[in-house]
């Protein structure tokens, strides 16, 4: 009785252990990402991700800079199972270089969901060894326009009509220069302010602003008649451009304080009512919009307006660089004890599946197929244009951004991420007005010299110096003025050792586009 | 003990006529103090009111005085999310157990560097002094916690901090200052080193070592670097790093690919409120502290408290 | 209390052989024990890592110490660009601003101190007390948007300045090099005011009463009272702060440099940690942000040992 009993117990203390090993079965996988500052990974999105995956996901989020923490994890061999980390910048090369990420092809019989939805960017995301080691995020043909006018649609209205206002038709530069001067002689003062023409945000490092590179359809680097890289000062439009800015400025049409606007002070400006217009991308006007919208009028919106150089083929602008190769990097480390699971669960990311789960949500519950179309279900979409911060952090739709592809889907046509489906307004002239202007910003991405190096200082130092010219050449009091600074500034930039630099990135630049069979 | 006088705490000054020079002294005092109040509360206040404004308007800037349209979202917004609370314990144990931890172990080491008599004592000084000047660089020190155990560790907040070079030179000017006889007498009555530091040394510079004090918590209350760089786990994120992640919204999506990320996901910065909400939560609760420590400030104190 | 006295009468230590010194002294070094343990891991230990200003140290998977043996050693090459290059202009930009931060950040805390120490109502010392450290507690990034409001084209302070006809024309104090040196120094002496001002106020608080009153009876007025009592008491503590300050001279703070600064001034505002931060850091160039930092180091310390030096020499009193 008694060896009976004990084989019970035995055999009952065997089951429960089966049991509740199995019960622990689930990975456990550790991913840093670098943009998702407060976000908390506990969400119905995120919960769904992990029961459908089977792994148990632990957040790690940057506090303060993520370059950082990158660098000293890095070197203290110290990352976790998943990075996600910035595709322009050199950090992706230091951690491939020293071994850190795995390389992917050896498991890509694992990931044929990744194979088949990333296609053509694998191969052009290898490294200089063949190999591919990191995935794309953002990544594919992106059509979404950026740069433009974004301007106040009830003073477009007012000032050339309605009919105007809604067209397609881009304006030349002329034409807005007429147009901002016009507005500011019928508004001198609105409630009493100085009214602003325009407003741009603080300059941004190492090249001019993007609407106006891109309306004289000017790329990151000036690509000469050899096919080598050269730094914008050096292509024939870069001074057109200047010239653009500068008259603006000369005229009182630009905001005198540019220089010095971050994000919230150009928000101020914009959100008030004595502002015309911005120059930027689409999307920054967002926030402003929505305050201009509660306490104005209906119409009081910046929407998107395409302006070309005078002279300029508006089709061949290049107001939306985008790079198809996506604009970060996610690798699996060598830290990961399990790297078959990590790939299981990046395939499922990556797989149409997921995607959906990612950025429309849970099926069935946040949307459905109807005939054969996603369809958003309720008011999802409505919450989200009311309120976008809380909807996306509730939900956890879109809060997730991982091995995103950007296109619509193959399918039914619609886009990738639930929100934009039906397009708003905002969006919906950005679409209609900044046409034919997207280019491949992909073959011009991280070029520059690796850290520890003297050409990776030269290369800061060139930057540093178009820095600290390019806002006094806008500034300047004449033109004179102006073509005095930019000589100064060409050689200053030749005397910081601009052409090694400028022959170190053509030779990356030039095999590049052999291997990516770019050749025009 | 024949130098230590008993001094009374109360203020009992002759009244006199003010003379020329006392009146253009009380000027200047009363100019320099409102001045000084002026600029320093308004920008508070300024923030204060921009916390309780609907945070919405307040994109439009502009708030000087008195809020625009009320609301106390902001605050809710904060203290609402689910990692908050959790935080506030981190952010609590580690000034509590910190900063009297710190004080003690400063005040001691002040204390044997003040000691002229003591063997190597020019040596000793210069080997805490070296270390305000140099540093290894983050990555060793990153190398050196790991290999004492201390990363994604609740010690990671504590010993690092259990000493500050700066605080004990103001400790050991302080003892110095003390006068010499003091020692000597202890030290003929049969009193060791331990009997001095703990019976006079530590009442006498009561007002030294509660600025050391507030400095230590004010210290602790404010990081969040460590733990951003040395901790891993959610649960040892202290209520500043949350804070900060409100406060740096603009700062951290400065690189083009985070932009990109945040507009593509359709996310949208802070408000300003927000942040300025989170400003408040973080500092108030530590600006309290300061008038209970003021009162160690107030003339006389020190030479009553050994009164016996 | 008593098990622990000993006999012994340390009047003249020199004359006692060290073995004797040192027993004798068991209890100062007990009390210095943590404090040490503190500083061989927590200072020297990493300390190691300031080899790699002379290598060109790249991580790689076998771990951070033998990368930094076998990396390849570049002597001063790293130092060499440093000085070939930004060197003068980093280091006008550094001084330039911490002068200035120093000329003004220095005394006025101890003028908030000796004026509140004249103050007798205690509500009011109390309440200008606390205002006065409140800016400590504001992080850069409010600050700076908040003098950035004040001091726009169309701000509060052009106003003022409009209004009292003291200018013509609207001043852009940011895109002006020479004042952000002053803006950056009055920003930083706000924000530490009240915070520095608390170290005087403790030492005020250790003068002895007896002084004054005695200084009373003579018929010494206030203002008397103030330059022959209060000033000399916290002399000592004046020079100690001041010695640490001079060494601290090349620690200008980055991320008011960061978040005020801009380009159109970029060859102003640039200091030697904005510098680093941006070749170094933010790069991943670790060899040469060490280097820029040891660089930094050895000024630094060669500056506080000579204020130390010179403070001994007038004063008889060294700080270390």
């Amino acid at each position: 009785m008694k060896k009976v009993l004990s084989l019970v117990l035995a055999l009952a203390l065997v089951l429960s252990l089966c049991v509740s090993a199995s019960a622990e079965e689930k990975v456990t996988l550790s991913f840093f990402d670098k943009n998702s500052g407060t976000r908390t990974f506990d969400d119905p999105v995120a919960l769904a991700l992990m029961e459908r995956t089977g792994v148990n996901l632990e957040l790690v989020s940057p506090t303060g800079n993520p370059g950082e923490k990158l660098s000293l994890m890095l070197a203290a061999l110290d990352y976790p199972d998943i990075v996600l980390m910035d595709r322009g910048s050199d950090i992706v090369n230091q951690y491939i270089e020293a071994g850190a990420l795995v390389n992917l092809s050896e498991y890509m019989d694992l990931m044929p969901n990744v194979v088949a939805m990333y296609g053509d960017v694998l191969n052009k995301t290898r490294y200089t060894d063949g190999n591919n080691y990191y995935l794309s995020n953002w990544y594919g043909y992106d059509p979404d326009p950026v740069n433009g006018f974004i301007m106040r649609y009830d003073y477009m209205v007012d000032m050339v009509g309605k009919e105007r206002a809604d067209s397609a038709e881009p304006f030349t530069f002329s034409e807005m220069v007429q147009l901002l001067k016009d507005w500011k002689a019928k508004y001198p003062t609105i409630d009493g302010t100085d009214t602003i023409p325009l407003v741009i945000r603080e300059p941004g490092s190492g090249s001019i602003h993007g609407t106006f590179a891109g309306m004289n359809g000017m790329y990151p680097y000036y690509v000469n008649e050899e096919g080598k890289i050269e730094f914008t000062v050096n292509d024939p439009k870069f001074l057109d451009a200047i010239h653009q800015m500068n008259e603006l400025y000369r005229e009182g049409l630009l905001d005198p304080e540019w220089t010095t606007n971050n994000g919230e002070l150009a928000n101020q400006k914009l959100s008030n009512n004595h502002v015309f217009g911005y120059v930027g991308a689409y999307w920054d006007t967002w926030t402003p919009s929505a305050t201009l919208l509660a306490q104005q009028n209906a119409d009081a919106e910046y929407l998107a307006y395409k302006v070309v150089a005078d002279g300029m083929d508006p089709d061949k602008t290049t107001l939306a660089g985008r790079s198809s190769l996506g604009w970060d990097a996610i690798g699996i480390t060598a830290n990961c004890e399990n790297i078959e699971a990590a790939c299981k669960f990046i395939d499922y990311c990556a797989s149409q599946e997921g995607q959906d789960l990612l950025l429309w949500g849970i099926e069935g519950q946040d949307w459905e197929f109807v005939n054969g179309v996603r369809t958003p279900i309720g008011d999802i979409v409505a919450r989200y244009q009311a309120d976008p911060s809380n909807t996306v952090n509730d939900t956890g739709i879109t809060k997730w951004t991982w091995f995103v592809k950007n296109d619509v889907h193959p399918d039914d046509g619609t886009t990738c991420r639930i929100w934009f489906n039906e397009k708003d307004r905002c969006a919906t002239y950005a679409y209609q007005n900044l046409t034919n202007s997207y280019y491949d910003s992909a073959e011009f991405a991280t070029l520059e010299p690796a850290g520890n190096s003297i050409e990776a200082l030269q290369y800061q130092k060139v930057i540093d110096l178009f820095d600290q010219a390019y806002p006094n050449m806008v500034n300047a009091a004449t033109v004179e003025e102006c073509d005095a600074i930019y000589a100064q500034l060409v050689a200053d930039m030749d005397a910081a050792g601009a052409e090694a630099v400028e022959a170190a990135m053509s030779e990356v630049y030039v095999a590049r586009v052999e291997l990516w069979g770019l050749n025009k | 003990m024949s130098t230590v006088t008993v001094k009374p705490t109360v203020n009992n000054r002759i009244q006199r006529k003010r003379t020329a020079s006392e009146w253009v002294l009380d000027i200047i005092k009363v100019l320099f103090l409102t001045l000084v109040t002026i600029v320093t509360i308004y920008p508070f206040w300024n923030i204060f009111i921009v916390s309780i404004n609907d945070a919405q308007d307040a994109v439009k800037g502009g708030l000087y005085f008195w809020p625009r349209i009320f609301s106390l979202y902001s605050y809710q917004e904060i203290l609402g999310r689910p990692t908050f609370q959790d935080s506030i314990i981190i952010t609590v144990s580690r000034t509590l157990i910190g900063a009297p931890l710190a004080v003690f172990c400063t005040a001691m080491c002040a204390y044997s560097l003040s000691r002229k008599e003591m063997v190597g004592h020019k040596f000793w000084n210069l080997l805490f002094v070296f270390t305000m000047y140099f540093g290894g660089g983050q990555v060793p020190y990153y190398m050196v916690l790991k290999g004492l155990g201390l990363l994604d560790n609740f010690l990671v907040f504590i010993f690092p901090l259990i000493m500050s070079v700066y605080n004990m030179i103001l400790i050991k000017s302080y003892i110095n200052s003390m006068p010499e006889s003091l020692f000597e007498a202890v030290k003929i009555d049969g009193g060791n080193d331990l009997v001095i530091f703990f019976k006079f040394v530590i009442p006498l510079s009561k007002p030294i070592l509660m600025t050391v004090a507030l400095f230590a918590a004010i210290n602790q209350w404010n990081s969040w670097f460590d733990a951003y760089l040395y901790t891993s786990s959610q649960k040892l994120k202290p209520m500043q790093s949350i804070l900060v992640e409100i406060l740096n919204q603009y700062q951290t999506g400065s690189t083009t690919s985070q932009q990109m990320s945040n507009a593509k996901a359709g996310m949208t910065v802070t408000a300003d409120s927000i942040r300025m909400a989170a400003t408040m939560v973080a500092t108030i609760p530590i600006i309290m502290v300061y008038p209970f420590i003021q009162k160690y400030f107030v003339k006389g104190i020190m030479l009553g408290a050994v009164k016996g | 209390m008593t098990a622990l006295n000993h006999k012994a009468p340390v009047i003249k230590p020199h004359k006692v052989p060290l073995k004797r010194r040192l027993w004798d002294q068991r209890y100062l070094f007990l009390l210095m024990i943590p404090a040490l343990v503190w500083v061989i891991l927590i200072c020297y230990a990493p300390m190691s890592g300031l080899y790699m200003a002379f290598t060109n140290y790249r991580p790689s998977r076998n771990g951070y110490f033998f990368d930094l043996l076998n990396a390849p050693f570049v002597g001063f090459q790293w130092f060499e660009y440093f000085f070939q290059n930004d060197f003068k202009m980093i280091m006008r930009n550094t001084m330039f601003t911490s002068l200035l931060t120093l000329l003004f950040s220095f005394p006025a805390p101890i003028m908030l101190a000796v004026f509140l120490n004249e103050v007798k109502n205690i509500k009011v010392k109390k309440f200008v007390q606390t205002a006065s450290y409140l800016p400590y507690f504001i992080s850069w990034v409010i600050a700076s948007n908040i003098f950035m409001t004040f001091l726009a084209g169309n701000g509060v302070i052009n106003d003022l300045l409009m209004g009292l006809g003291l200018i013509d024309q609207r001043i852009l104090f940011f895109q002006n090099g020479n004042m952000f040196w002053w803006i950056i120094a009055i920003a930083n002496t706000w924000k530490g005011i009240g915070y520095n001002a608390i170290i005087y106020l403790s030492t005020i608080s250790g003068i002895e009463q007896q002084l004054y009153e005695a200084a009373e009876v003579d018929g010494a007025n206030r203002v008397q009272q103030i330059f022959h009592i209060t000033l000399p008491s916290i002399l000592p503590t004046i020079c100690v702060l001041l010695i640490l300050a001079i060494g601290g001279l090349l620690n200008t703070g980055f991320e008011q440099h960061l978040l005020m600064g801009n380009n159109a001034i970029l060859n102003y505002s640039d200091v030697l940690d904005t510098y680093s931060y941006r070749y170094g850091l933010q790069k991943g160039m670790y060899s040469y942000g060490t280097a820029v930092g040891l660089f930094k180091s050895v000024v630094s310390f060669i500056l506080v040992m000579s204020a130390n030096k010179i403070t001994a020499k007038l004063n008889g009193s060294a700080l270390f």
